[in-house]
């Protein structure tokens, strides 16, 4: 297991990847707080804007217009548009002040920062900073609120975590990219952890030959994510090791290790006793 | 054949005489759409002594952004809701119209008219056009489309109806009006995003006058445009600020058949009147939620008796008065 404190020259390919993925939505919600958006005719305005992005999900535009906020869902198969948002409020005649979302993804450890990468079709990732206490950062953004306990000691708590497993969900202020090179950004304001659902009747371990990096690692977490019946999946660079939680107790596990072959991998379904016989938990 | 008809019979139950002094507490929350400065004075004018006859709310209206009465039926337009709520004269609630119940294809309806045939003029901004329903809520046809063309609208905020049926629409992100005829063609446009004479930036609202003429609510140039039928400019009145005949953000007028104009001056949170000419003849209202203030007062619209119905959208109503030192007074400047 790496750990932060012990190396600074972490590579990405020895970055920590634990890697969950709960079937739903990885950008759950985003908040835009907006200047201006006073009357009735501009907030329904923006609407019309907003509408028309992407990766905007249908009727799901509500605006408190006293206190200047749009809140939206997103569509889990399209990356969030930091650019695309910011036109879409300035061509409805607004000023964006600041992009706030709820995330699902994973952590990973890379040259000493944490990122969420979310676990998608696409890669976005986002490198994890304290809030800031005052308008740090992209002009564009109004300033964040102060951490409010010392639990806001964000780096103590993901060095904390990364230990147990780390299929997170972020309540976050969004900062887009200050060059091509680099990730966003996202002040956490929340953090928890998210765990298998409860409902689930079938729980079945695969060992995955090259599963390497975190790239590898997501690509068969969210192939395997992607059917219907599987509620969770989690992956693990370091073990090798893919485990799901199915909605019954028997789903057709050739046709789930053929979806996995197909990206390229070796397969192989751990039985229990494999299970306990060989190293690390796999979650 | 007219449906709108509910008889009921008229009942002033409860009469407020609404006074003039200003509310202290001034809101100005200037969209970043306007030439924004903030109004350092409470609004000031000559007050005209308008009595409150009723106040029209319902648990289910959201917001009321617009209002028109139909005969003896009164519309209100809730955008948040996407539904036309339908009073009676005295206030009672008789009906609703809403996708969910399956009568009209509404997405977010802003500004409304009454047409001659007991229709309702609904401007859709959601569907980006213009919806005529019958009296039974069902679509009889609608105008525009999205676009920039001549004939597509973009964001249509207001409608108003003529004798002949032909419409105007507001054209609000087109900064512009439209004029189509009464079966929907297009007839012609003027203006464009500016601030000179004929120039519109993002107008919300249209209206007849009884000699034809057209008014038109240029909200965040903070005035009222007046055009010929054809589009020819007549005059204009109004600017930014919180005294009389001034405007922060004009964003719906009405006219009555003796020709005034009734303006709701949104952020001013007033009803202002002014003669055909521009002649500012008062105004009433300050901001509150009690009987006779306003919160954001968005639309107006006025019955062949002279009661005015004032869209108060902030606190979700529309309220109803007399004013009676207008009623029989002839426009001195017809």
């Amino acid at each position: 297991m790496i750990h932060p404190n012990k190396s600074f020259f972490t590579s990405f390919v020895l970055a920590l990847v634990l890697s969950p993925l709960v079937a739903q939505a990885q950008v759950k919600q985003v908040s835009l707080r907006v200047d201006g958006l006073a009357c009735p005719f501009c907030a329904y305005g923006l609407e019309k804007k907003v509408a028309k992005l992407d990766g905007y999900k249908a009727d799901t535009y509500k605006v408190k217009i006293n206190e200047g906020v749009v809140s939206l869902d997103w569509r889990s198969d399209k990356p969030l548009d930091l650019d695309a948002i910011d036109r879409a409020v300035d061509k409805a005649g607004f000023t964006l002040r600041g992009v706030t979302g709820r995330f699902a993804g994973t952590l990973e450890y890379v040259d000493d920062e944490y990122v969420l990468r979310l676990l998608a079709p696409f890669d976005q990732r986002f490198v994890l900073q304290e809030p800031a206490k005052t308008g740090a950062g992209d002009p564009r953004q109004e300033s964040a609120p102060a951490p409010q306990t010392p639990a806001n000691r964000l780096r103590e708590r993901l060095e904390s975590m990364s230990a147990n497993g780390n299929a997170v969900e972020i309540v976050g202020r969004v900062h887009p990219r200050r060059d091509a090179q680099s990730p966003d950004s996202m002040e956490v304001s929340e953090l928890k952890v998210l765990e298998p659902p409860a409902q689930s009747a079938g729980r079945f371990v695969f060992e995955v030959q090259g599963l390497r990096c975190g790239g590898c690692v997501a690509k068969v977490v969210q192939a395997l994510g992607s059917v219907a019946e599987v509620l969770h999946v989690q992956g693990d660079a370091e073990s090798g090791r893919v485990v799901i939680w199915t909605e019954s107790k028997s789903p057709d596990l050739a046709a789930l290790e053929q979806k996995v072959a197909s990206l390229g991998f070796d397969v192989r379904r751990l039985s229990a006793t494999d299970e306990r016989s060989s190293r690390g938990t796999g979650g | 054949m007219n449906q709108w008809h509910v008889l009921i019979p008229m009942i002033m139950s409860s009469v407020f005489v609404v006074g003039c002094e200003r509310d202290s507490r001034q809101i100005s929350m200037p969209p970043a759409t306007q030439p924004s400065t903030q109004p350092t004075s409470k609004p000031s004018g000559r007050p005209i002594a308008a009595e409150l006859i009723t106040i029209f709310e319902h648990e289910s209206m959201q917001e009321a952004i617009g209002v028109a009465v139909v005969d003896d039926v009164v519309a209100v337009s809730d955008p948040k809701a996407g539904a036309i709520h339908l009073f009676s004269l005295n206030g009672k609630r008789i009906g609703v119209w809403s996708p969910r119940n399956g009568t009209v294809p509404l997405e977010r309806p802003m500004h409304i008219a009454a047409g001659e045939k007991g229709w309702l003029y609904v401007a859709d901004y959601g569907s980006d056009q213009v919806l005529l329903l019958a009296g039974d809520g069902s679509l009889v046809t609608s105008i525009g489309g999205y676009g920039s063309e001549a004939g597509r609208l973009d964001a249509p905020a207001g409608v108003a109806v003529t004798d002949d049926g032909s419409t105007y629409i507001a054209d609000f992100n087109n900064h512009r009006v439209q004029r189509f005829d009464a079966e929907g063609r297009f007839v012609g446009l003027w203006g464009q995003e500016g601030h000179e004479p004929g120039d519109f930036y993002y107008p919300t609202d249209v209206a007849v006058g009884p000699d034809g003429r057209l008014y038109v609510a240029d909200a965040y140039n903070h005035r009222v445009q007046v055009f010929t039928p054809d589009g020819k400019f007549v005059t204009a009145w109004g600017r930014q600020g919180s005294g009389r005949g001034e405007f922060d953000v004009a964003i719906g007028l009405g006219v009555d058949k003796e020709g005034r104009v009734f303006v709701a001056d949104q952020f001013n949170h007033r009803i202002q009147v002014f003669d055909r000419q521009g002649k500012s003849l008062g105004s009433w209202g300050d901001h509150g939620s009690e009987p006779g203030q306003f919160d954001r007062p968005s639309d107006v619209a006025i019955d062949p008796s002279g009661r005015v119905y004032v869209a108060d959208f902030g606190n979700g109503r529309v309220q109803v008065f007399a004013v009676p030192e207008l009623i029989g007074v002839r426009d001195d400047q017809e």
